[in-house]
């Protein structure tokens, strides 16, 4: 193509674009329902050609909102699981109250267990201590019964010798006649007792109290509930197997006996 | 620029004929379709632009059809100012393509170009005004554009020794 041809071309292209610039404008600078209908359809025509973008951007936008989704809905998760723990929290406290106010005439002081000790396996420190007037020798209880009693006490903890130690001891009654007995612990959360008379009747599952003739332990407290009895005939006294009944492995929340 | 700007006398007589064709066109009879809003119509102008295409400098006449155009959507149409000067300013463009190509093309060709172009130069113009553009507009539509052909080839032959063709 020659020079002159493609100058020619390019003149003319240059002039179409123009006029047409021109004709267009002159065109919707009009206030007619004919205008209103072209810009209705190239409305309706440049919503079709930009769908795809449109469609495409409504993915990427669905998928951002979906993971930010996805994001709420770990965060409720965990909120729902610590709402639920602090119901199950609830709940145990309010029974822990209920149990609380069955003993009306002992004054029980809450305590929260801090830590297993790291001395020994059968004792536990709670946080209560000098400043929540504790003093040594004070029994230790949850909704169960009988946990053990106060041995060290700090300004604000205290250490608790359990039930399950091997140096613990306490006088307990049974049995219909109240028969006092010492409570002795063996391995795990069992136990025995200790001077049973072989006249006294027995039952499966009897639970028996703390006697009151101690000066540590209150009476009426449960300790304990007798799982097997035995009779030997070279032996004045029955071998009672009892369950230590609180649970020392699940221990959270105690009190302590003032 | 030699047309518009030197040769007055030329500039002077074609515009007149212009004026005397759309005025001619305006009161010249056209055929009633069944479709509403939609005659066919003869346009001696449109095969004006097209010898004038042939004669001249193609973006020169771009130009003037652009103000024939759009004197046309004054007297024609007025709610739609631009319009045909829009659809002129396009139909010339495309003559000016035959024009280039006027002699590689076959004949066949040319005709089945201009019957093109003066199709969708109509179609657009009734597209505007008819609301529902349905197979019998289209085909009022491509017989207007049919007859115009002919009567272009009719004047090339009879007015311009087939200048054209």
């Amino acid at each position: 193509m020659s020079y002159s041809k493609t100058f020619f071309i390019n003149k003319r292209l240059i002039t179409l674009s123009i006029f047409l610039f021109f004709s267009t404008f002159l065109f919707f600078t009009n206030k007619s329902k004919y205008v209103e209908k072209i810009e209705r359809n190239i409305i309706d025509f440049i919503s079709f050609v930009t769908y795809p973008k449109t469609w495409y951007e409504n993915i990427l936008y669905i998928e951002s909102n979906n993971e930010l989704l996805i994001q709420n809905i770990t965060q409720l998760k965990l909120l729902n699981s610590k709402l639920i723990n602090y119901q199950s929290e609830n709940i145990k406290l309010r029974e822990m109250l209920n149990f609380k106010e069955s003993y009306p005439r002992l004054s029980l002081l809450p305590a929260n267990k801090v830590n297993d000790n790291f001395t020994s396996i059968f004792s536990i420190i709670i946080n209560v201590g000098l400043e929540n007037k504790i003093t040594k020798n004070q029994p230790v209880i949850d909704m169960n019964g009988l946990v053990g009693k106060t041995i060290t006490i700090g300004d604000v903890a205290s250490k608790v010798q359990l039930i399950t130690d091997k140096n613990f001891a306490v006088s307990v009654k049974l049995g219909e006649e109240m028969a006092l007995a010492i409570f002795k612990p063996t391995f795990g959360k069992y136990g025995y007792l200790e001077g049973v008379l072989k006249t006294l009747e027995l039952q499966e599952g009897e639970i028996i109290y703390t006697s009151g003739v101690s000066e540590i332990y209150p009476s009426d407290i449960p300790v304990a509930k007798i799982v097997s009895f035995t009779k030997d005939q070279d032996k004045l006294t029955q071998n009672v197997v009892v369950e230590i009944l609180a649970k020392i492995n699940e221990l959270n929340y105690v009190f302590v006996i003032k | 620029m030699y047309l518009l700007l030197n040769n007055y006398k030329i500039i002077i007589s074609n515009l007149l004929i212009t004026f005397v064709l759309i005025l001619f066109q305006s009161y010249f009879p056209s055929i009633i379709t069944s479709e509403e809003f939609l005659l066919i119509k003869f346009d001696f102008f449109l095969i004006y632009l097209v010898y004038l295409s042939f004669l001249y400098r193609v973006y020169l006449i771009i130009i003037f059809a652009f103000f024939i155009g759009f004197f046309q959507d004054l007297l024609v149409q007025s709610d739609t100012i631009g319009l045909y000067s829009f659809l002129k300013v396009l139909f010339v463009y495309f003559v000016g393509h035959l024009k280039d190509s006027n002699k590689i093309w076959s004949m066949q060709f040319k005709f089945l170009f201009l019957l093109l172009v003066i199709f969708f130069h109509n179609f657009l113009y009734q597209y505007i005004f008819i609301n529902d553009i349905n197979f019998y507009a289209i085909f009022y539509i491509l017989i207007e554009a049919f007859i115009n052909l002919i009567l272009l080839v009719i004047i090339d032959k009879v007015i311009y020794n087939g200048k054209i063709f």
